[in-house]
């Protein structure tokens, strides 16, 4: 009797949980995968809407929301009618099978009704999934991961004017359009772009913020125009032998001498790559770190360490790794 | 337990049960709260924190100064986190959580958030309840209704319900 008493004053004594904050709550609740999160309102009447105030939302197969390829256009629509917060980040992978007009309807949405700072969306492998006009909406945009899909923004896109970040993979653009969103991104620090794909001919990287700007993939051309505070740079190919990077322009360029970090990845000794390797080195006067990881099958006929460092460095201080 | 005041590096933090505790000002500054008011000129004497208990207040100063004296390496940072949080119990954390929101130090609030969350996802709700001692004040029937609403939360979970 006495004994269980005790219990069940201690089970009530210990609630520590539901007597937190809801803002620390919800701390835990979007550092699990939301299947859990959602599953947290069958604890007890309190716990029932707890999750639908959570400002994140991620749905991918490690949230569990596509755990079986049933009607997830029925539950994406449910979700989002349960859920009740402003939207500040949100994130979909695209199973199979979703109609892209789902996506569509999503980011008509989000663009709506919420404040999306951090947007990721990747589609289907399949798909070549065309971003609405709304996207083009998202005005706190800060950071936005985009995969397999065509960017063509409306004439009257104005920009976005807070993102910092952008990683792109697979984003394929009409000419001269991707020059033109990122010229419209003043506040762009950081620029991942990666193609297994698509060819690109030349591309054009400019902005007043950016610091980092990596680069995975084919990219005949590479123009460093107004981009005064470029700290890193690195440069993966996937086939060394396609990839050629070839600078046509001024030597020094005056852009590239905030250049701290460069890391070329599958070096091969290309005339190309090596024209490139000079030009970087002769540019940037403030170089710290050089990186250079030569391709698996390449086998340089002289030590390539011994040959980088007879270039000639503009900067003192420089060190190759 | 009077601590030293006199070198300007070393503060002297006070828990809301009265224990004084010194600190490296370099270690302390992790709490954006106690930083402000160094910067402020207000750390001179002995800083009150009136929402931190001793014991908790002597769990976030080991983790100050041992998250501080390791450099720049995200991956040792990590492993000192992971071990540090590794035998605490649940009342512990959620201490610490309220501390580290109150102290305002975001690298404590993450770690002991996702040690928190890592807890709950992986057990099944009633193992949640039993373990935090939330009472469920559902009727049968409103349980159903909110599993049935929410039936693809428990599609293919296998839950750990030991201890």
């Amino acid at each position: 009797m006495d004994n269980n008493k005790n219990t069940n004053e201690k089970n009530t004594n210990k609630d520590v949980i539901s007597n937190l904050p809801d803002h620390i709550l919800h701390e835990f609740l979007v550092r699990m995968p939301l299947r859990n999160a959602v599953r947290t309102s069958v604890l007890s009447r309190e716990w029932r809407d707890k999750w639908k105030y959570i400002q994140e939302l991620v749905l991918n197969k490690d949230s569990g929301f596509f755990y079986r390829y049933h009607d997830h256009q029925f539950r994406i629509y449910q979700l989002l009618f349960n859920h009740r917060a402003q939207i500040r980040k949100f994130s979909l992978a695209v199973p199979p099978f979703m109609r892209l007009s789902t996506i569509d309807l999503l980011i008509l949405c989000l663009s709506r009704n919420h404040l999306v700072c951090d947007f990721t969306l990747a589609p289907y492998v399949m798909d070549n999934y065309i971003m609405p006009s709304h996207f083009y909406a998202f005005r706190k945009l800060a950071v936005v991961r985009l995969s397999r899909c065509t960017l063509i923004s409306p004439p009257q896109f104005q920009g976005f004017s807070t993102l910092v970040k952008i990683e792109f993979q697979e984003v394929q653009f009409l000419p001269g359009a991707f020059e033109r969103f990122i010229s419209r991104c003043p506040c762009l620090e950081s620029l991942y772009l990666s193609s297994k794909t698509i060819n690109m001919d030349s591309l054009e990287v400019a902005g007043p913020s950016l610091r980092i700007f990596a680069c995975h993939g084919f990219v005949k051309t590479i123009h460093f125009k107004s981009c005064p505070v470029l700290a890193q740079l690195w440069q993966k190919g996937w086939d060394a032998n396609v990839l050629e990077m070839i600078q046509e322009q001024e030597t020094p360029n005056p852009y590239l001498n905030q250049l701290k970090k460069i890391e070329l990845h599958c070096y091969s000794g290309t005339f190309h790559q090596t024209a490139l390797l000079k030009y970087l080195l002769t540019s940037a006067t403030g170089l710290e770190y050089m990186v250079i990881v030569p391709a698996s099958n390449y086998k340089p006929s002289v030590d390539l360490r011994v040959q980088t460092m007879e270039y000639p460095w503009a900067s003192p201080a420089a060190r190759l790794i | 337990m009077a601590a030293e005041t006199g070198t300007p590096t070393t503060l002297t933090l006070k828990s809301n049960d009265d224990e004084l505790f010194s600190v490296a000002e370099s270690a302390a500054i992790l709490s954006v709260t106690i930083r402000n008011m160094v910067e402020d000129g207000c750390a001179g004497g002995v800083i009150p924190l009136d929402n931190v208990d001793g014991k908790t207040l002597a769990s976030v100063i080991t983790y100050m100064n041992g998250i501080s004296a390791i450099p720049a390496d995200e991956e040792k940072k990590k492993s000192y986190r992971d071990k540090f949080l590794s035998d605490k119990d649940f009342e512990t954390l959620a201490d610490m959580v309220l501390a580290a929101n109150y102290l305002n130090m975001s690298c404590l609030m993450d770690a002991v958030s996702a040690k928190i969350a890592q807890v709950m996802e992986k057990k099944s709700v009633g193992w949640v309840r039993r373990k935090f001692g939330i009472e469920n004040d559902y009727t049968p029937e409103e349980e159903a209704a909110v599993k049935e609403e929410h039936k693809w939360t428990f599609e293919g979970v296998e839950t750990d319900d030991d201890n």
